[in-house]
């Protein structure tokens, strides 16, 4: 290998500008920022110490925005998974039809949050919304519900959303893993007497362990960002039910402009973040050995 | 016979699937052709401008692309082949960043711009936006520059090349491949990017896709089917882009959960 600081500094100093200037030191300012109280617009901050922690954590709509994020969480990551590698596993065998239909269910992957915002708030309107009129003509009127408007429900119809926006992604990750896998495998184990269901959950899903092992990495990081979506979808109501942190972090910030408490959040929200990514780095440390 | 019960199962569970997954999109085509059908579409372009926001959002995305590639390409070459002290502690903290949720520096960028004067202009957005997607091209590149061999550099350095010519007439051109995985990538992020869209663009005139819509929320209150025309318009690029790089956006996928 060639050694030569001086040469590597002119190949890396690009980045590292970008980096120290738009990452490095936003980053660091905005735990700077947490220990005063600031609206974001007069010259003058007062020191409060840790005063905007303190409130944080004796504050009901926090925990509140931390749950949901976990259920959304869990219920995501779960069904996602479960439902790109049922799809994958179904669709392995290569044929026009499927290449169609992963067609279908990866395009929501790339549509933007504006657009399947606008989407679905005309799917799920309690009024005229699609799916009230479909079940209303086929008389199941107990079940046309405000899919976003009430509390109890609007999470799920959020995680729905997300569901639909994210399982191409797993699918496709499943559907390449499984191609490396080789289908040989498969059919041994189906001649060695083994059924359908054990085929899948004693051989096929054990064999994909690194690739349930990223997928989860990638969705949690996903989800701890997640922020358009929800809030075009619902800006975080009815009364804080898909409240996340990010979208509270954002209406504390700047709808009322208290910046010092949203930079507490956005700083917990920054530990969370490096938190993953090293307990990520350890256990993919201990896969390699 | 046991077998057949479990094949129609199997299958119009797919079939069930594959149209709960298709149905809001036919929805999303199917209302954009309503009343005027494709009268929507040039009232979309005509009436609202919404030509103007495709332009900008043309203008910040290519310029991000074209800075990603810039800045992280010579990086992955020297991270991949050049020994320096203190590299892998970098690399580390560079990985760090993938993490990292836009909203949390939010309000420090906002300073940043506003300090710079760069409010409703391109570069408040392109900067940020390549310091946000520049380290997951870094390390799709840095893998793939793993995997070309360090001899090449060699035997350049032996024929009279510096380091320089080396990467510029040899590894940069061998890299195609994953400079295209990380258009691509770049790309969606960088058009589909909300939240410093909202922050930054004030202006009218100055407004990306993302966040033009909420205007047009408003002005067609009564017109849904103008809305979704506007809708599908502002998907229209990702899609072709989807169409004609279906290929690579399958590699890009399966390099970067393998790589990440």
């Amino acid at each position: 290998m060639h050694k030569n600081r001086y040469t590597a500094f002119v190949f890396v100093a690009p980045i590292l500008i970008f980096f120290f200037v738009f990452l490095l030191y936003p980053l660091l300012y905005t735990f700077h920022i947490s220990f005063y109280e600031w609206n974001g617009i007069d010259p003058i901050k007062k020191f409060i110490g840790f005063d905007n922690y303190k409130s944080m954590f004796y504050d009901p709509l926090f925990y509140q925005s931390l749950r949901n994020f976990l259920v959304l969480c869990v219920l995501v990551i779960t069904i996602q998974m479960l439902l790109g590698f049922l799809l994958a596993y179904i669709m392995r065998r290569n044929s026009k039809l499927f290449t169609v239909f992963k067609t279908i269910i990866f395009i929501p992957v790339i549509l933007t949050a504006i657009v399947v915002s606008n989407i679905f708030n005309n799917i799920l309107a309690f009024n005229d919304g699609l799916i009230n009129t479909i079940l209303r003509n086929i008389g199941l009127d107990q079940l046309a519900m405000s899919w976003t408007a009430n509390p109890n429900i609007a999470l799920f119809s959020v995680i729905a959303v997300v569901i639909w926006m994210g399982t191409g992604f797993s699918m496709s990750v499943y559907v390449s893993a499984m191609t490396s896998l080789s289908l040989e495998v498969i059919e041994a184990s189906r001649i060695d007497g083994a059924n359908r269901v054990q085929t899948i959950t004693r051989v096929v899903w054990p064999m994909l362990r690194d690739t349930h092992f990223s997928l989860t990495i990638i969705s949690v990081i996903s989800a701890l960002k997640i922020f358009d979506i929800v809030y075009l979808l619902t800006r975080g109501g009815p009364m804080h039910s898909t409240e996340m942190l990010s979208t509270y972090m954002f209406t504390r910030t700047f709808d009322s402009y208290e910046q010092g408490f949203g930079s507490a959040i956005g700083s917990f929200l920054i530990v969370l973040a490096v938190v993953i990514t090293i307990i990520q780095m350890r256990l993919s440390r201990n896969i390699q050995n | 016979m046991k077998n057949r019960g479990i094949e129609v199962l199997r299958n119009s569970l797919l079939l069930v699937t594959v149209g709960l997954f298709s149905l809001p999109l036919y929805y999303l085509l199917q209302t954009s052709l309503q009343n005027k059908g494709f009268g929507n579409y040039y009232n979309a372009l005509t009436k609202i401008n919404l030509g103007q926001n495709m332009i900008n959002s043309g203008i910040v995305t290519v310029s991000t692309v074209l800075l990603v590639i810039a800045v992280a390409l010579p990086a992955a070459f020297a991270f991949s082949k050049i020994t320096f002290s203190g590299k892998n502690i970098l690399f580390l903290i560079l990985l760090m960043s993938l993490a990292i949720p836009g909203i949390s520096i939010a309000v420090p960028v906002v300073q940043i711009v506003k300090g710079l004067g760069w409010t409703n202009n391109y570069l408040a957005l392109i900067f940020p936006y390549t310091a946000l997607l520049s380290p997951f091209a870094l390390v799709l590149m840095r893998g793939f520059m793993d995997q070309l061999p360090k001899e090449l550099l060699e035997s350049a350095l032996v024929d009279g090349c510096n380091v320089y010519q080396a990467f510029f007439r040899i590894y940069a051109p061998l890299a195609k491949p994953v400079v295209m995985i990380v258009t691509v990538f770049t790309f969606l992020g960088s058009w589909n990017e909300f939240l410093f869209a909202k922050l930054f663009m004030r202006k009218e005139s100055m407004q990306m896709v993302t966040t033009i819509p909420i205007k047009f929320q408003v002005n067609f209150y009564t017109d849904i089917p103008g809305l979704f025309a506007a809708l599908v318009l502002i998907q229209l690029p990702l899609l072709i882009i989807y169409i004609l790089f279906q290929r690579v956006f399958k590699e890009g996928l399966t390099a970067g959960a393998v790589k990440s």
